[in-house]
């Protein structure tokens, strides 16, 4: 194993020298060091020439003469090895710099074990970079066998025979109702089962087909609601994008389809994207929509950073916040927190706060007294096909909406 | 498009679903045109549906997919599995992934005394003398921290809504197993984010509420038996009509990898933490349509327990 420890201190270097031998005992490691980030780069630099050479571990302070540790992980940005070798910040700096600096290493797509306070505790280092090892294996191993679809292969299967929609449950808290479902796409080719959302929707919006997929996604749920006189009094929630609101034919075609269900509400929840929403047409858009009776969403709350703009300049009907702030708010204290205040903040704005992602009771008991109006989740339903639902809906109603308390 | 005549061609190369088509339009006495107004009437799936389409499907221009293919079938009041199942063509190739004459192609084994030879499947009943044995021994496989035993002690009766299936080689080689219940969707969710435990899952399966089936764990030295471990499941899944969800809980990888292989997406992948001990828990949650329409599930699904057995058999008395 090849270790370069980079530190202005010999006293720091060596005292992690000494703690690695201690912890690596059973292996052979090889140390190179480093007083500042100048003469850290040409070792890396030199390092990174042959594959026997290679380093496997990078432990870089902060605040150097002659190149800082901030230069160090510039310049792995910048080269083609930043993805490859383990790197461990170290510093004394304040617990918020360490942040700040783990996020510009998350943006630059490093192999970043951690950022550490001094004294730096090696044993939890080299767990974590045990761990680290271990996932990015299995992201790989995943990554060979679940590899995004080619855009050519998407543009194949983007149409109504290969399109299933399955229907997720929206459900009033504290009465135990459904108050409507969401629309959720599946592709569905030769004998393959089911392709999910997250294998398609990014080629789909990155080969500007997301118009084209919005408007089967509709036409199926539309004709979906029309099969069942029971199902026109749940509301109907269909994903769309920021890139469907600049297509005036796509708002046309939303208000024609929604004259076909006079007496349902249909709602178009907005997903994150990079577009920022205060363009005059998007805007026109939404008015024109809201007018013509139907409502927007916003989905997604919390995963984008543009969210607050948005809800400063749409008339939502809604936020939705997002499953994995959800799932888990019982056990996790910060996810805990981000819910609590979206719920305040909806509450303020007199927007409703629906949460996804709700998959045991302990998790809905706590929205509840938070005072979240609806959920939706695993707990309630899986996701539903067609056909199923209206007996679905059947057996629900039937078993009472005492959800809560069963 | 005017409506084809109604022919019976006895071939057996004929795609099943086309028969089937074919032989449900005759029943209900439906024209191509009918039977499209039909579907349109009935699904939102064919909202775009035209005759020539279905005259296609019959003359095996093009097939729709499986997950549509079921859609249709259950409209009819039959499942996909029931019209499979029936299918000698489509036996045989389920079949051929359970056959070890077929492992000369693969040969790979993972176990280190084992190639390919004969082995029987034995299930291990809960007043079996080595029940506790097998348990444990596919626990400490499976190594899922949040189905830990917790006590050593434990009631036997408490336990005997476990299923344990152990495929073994000859001098008692234990080449193969798999470990699964029936539970109910809540218990699995309350499992998967870690609010109970294999204790909790075991007492609460009533039988009443159940709508799932639950694989703890499965294992096959090479992947025949493999296949052949999984056909036990997804077979008794298949048949058993109230169960909607097919569940894994694993930590082994090659059974991940191999779900993973036959396009499955794994529902959760959670990280257990407590104290030094940090495994990842990969869980896939399945719909009853979706087993259907994936092949490879499907193939497993139409091998019966029997014609499992009669094929072990012959291969005893062969080898």
């Amino acid at each position: 194993m090849r270790v370069l420890i980079i530190d202005d201190q010999r006293f720091i270097r060596e005292t992690i020298k000494a703690e690695l031998k201690r912890q690596l005992h059973y292996l052979e490691v090889f140390f190179y060091e480093a007083e500042c980030g100048n003469e850290a780069i040409e070792l890396i630099r030199w390092h990174s020439q042959k594959e026997e050479t290679q380093l496997d571990l990078i432990i870089a302070d902060l605040k150097m003469e002659n190149g800082d540790g901030l230069a160090v992980i510039n310049f792995m940005a910048a080269s083609e090895i930043s993805n490859t070798i383990p790197l461990a910040v170290i510093s004394s700096s304040d617990k918020r710099t360490l942040e700040l600096v783990e996020n510009i290493s998350n943006t630059f797509n490093l192999y970043l074990i951690g950022v550490y306070q001094k004294p730096v505790n090696i044993s939890l280092l080299l767990q974590q970079l045990k761990l680290l090892k271990r996932v990015r294996k299995q992201a790989a191993d995943k990554a060979e066998h679940s590899a995004l679809l080619s855009l050519e292969q998407i543009s194949y299967l983007i149409n109504q025979e290969n399109l299933i929609l399955c229907y997720q449950p929206k459900i009033e808290i504290n009465t135990g109702e459904i108050t409507g479902f969401e629309v959720l796409s599946r592709l569905c080719q030769k004998g393959d089962g089911f392709i999910y959302p997250d294998k398609f929707i990014p080629q789909i919006t990155q080969g500007g087909l997301s118009t084209t997929f919005s408007k089967l996604v509709l036409e199926q749920a539309i004709s979906q609601w029309m099969l069942s006189p029971r199902f026109l009094q749940y509301d109907l929630s269909v994903n769309i994008t920021v890139e469907d609101l600049f297509d005036q034919h796509f708002i046309d075609f939303v208000i024609n389809k929604k004259q076909l269900l006079p007496n349902t509400k249909l709602i178009l929840e907005l997903t994150e994207s990079h577009e920022t929403i205060e363009q005059d047409m998007v805007l026109r858009s939404v008015a024109k929509l809201i007018i013509n009776d139907i409502a927007i969403s916003l989905d997604d709350f919390g995963k984008s950073y543009s969210t607050f703009d948005r809800l400063d300049c749409i008339p939502f009907d809604e936020i939705k916040i997002d499953k994995d702030f959800v799932c888990d708010l019982d056990r996790n204290s910060q996810h805990l927190a981000i819910v609590e205040s979206t719920i305040a903040l909806a509450n303020k704005l007199k927007v409703k706060a629906v949460a996804e992602g709700v998959e045991t009771l302990s998790v809905l008991e706590h929205l509840k007294s938070l005072g979240c109006n609806m959920a939706q989740g695993y707990y309630f339903s899986p996701p539903i096909e067609g056909r199923y639902l209206e007996s679905w809906i059947g057996e629900y109603s039937g078993e009472g909406c005492n959800v809560i308390t069963s | 498009m005017t409506s084809t005549a109604y022919s019976c061609t006895n071939d057996n190369s004929s795609h099943v679903f086309s028969m089937f088509l074919k032989q449900i339009r005759h029943e209900n006495d439906l024209s191509q045109e009918q039977f499209c107004l039909r579907l349109r009437e009935e699904s939102s799936l064919f909202c775009n549906l035209d005759s020539i389409t279905i005259s296609r499907w019959e003359r095996e221009v093009n097939i729709p997919s499986l997950a549509k293919q079921a859609e249709i079938v259950e409209l009819f009041g039959k499942e996909l599995f029931d019209v499979y199942g029936n299918d000698h063509q489509f036996i045989s190739e389920g079949i051929d992934l359970v056959n070890y004459e077929q492992s000369y192609t693969d040969g790979r084994s993972i176990h280190p005394y084992y190639k390919e030879d004969s082995y029987t499947i034995e299930k291990i009943g809960v007043e079996h003398h080595c029940f506790l044995f097998f348990l444990r021994m596919i626990l400490q496989y499976e190594g899922n921290p949040s189905i830990e035993l917790v006590s050593e002690e434990i009631i036997k009766d408490e336990y005997a809504s476990l299923n344990i299936m152990v495929a073994c080689a000859y001098g008692n080689q234990v080449v193969g197993h798999c470990l699964y219940l029936d539970t109910s969707t809540h218990e699995i969710l309350k499992l998967l984010n870690f609010k109970s435990g294999l204790q909790q899952v075991i007492t609460s399966a009533k039988g009443v509420n159940d709508d799932s089936l639950l694989v703890l764990s499965s294992f096959g030295a090479t992947s025949q038996i493999e296949n052949s471990m999984m056909s036990i499941y997804i077979n008794k899944f298949a048949c058993s009509k109230p169960l909607r969800y097919l569940c894994f809980s694993l930590c082994d990888e090659t059974l991940i990898k191999k779900l993973t292989a036959a396009k499955l997406t794994p529902f959760k992948e959670k990280l257990y933490e407590k104290e030094e001990v940090q495994v990842t828990i990969v869980s896939f949650l399945i719909s009853r349509s979706e087993v259907m329409a994936n092949r490879f599930l499907l193939k497993l699904a139409v091998i019966s327990a029997s014609r499992l057995n009669s094929m072990l058999n012959t291969m005893v008395k062969g080898g």
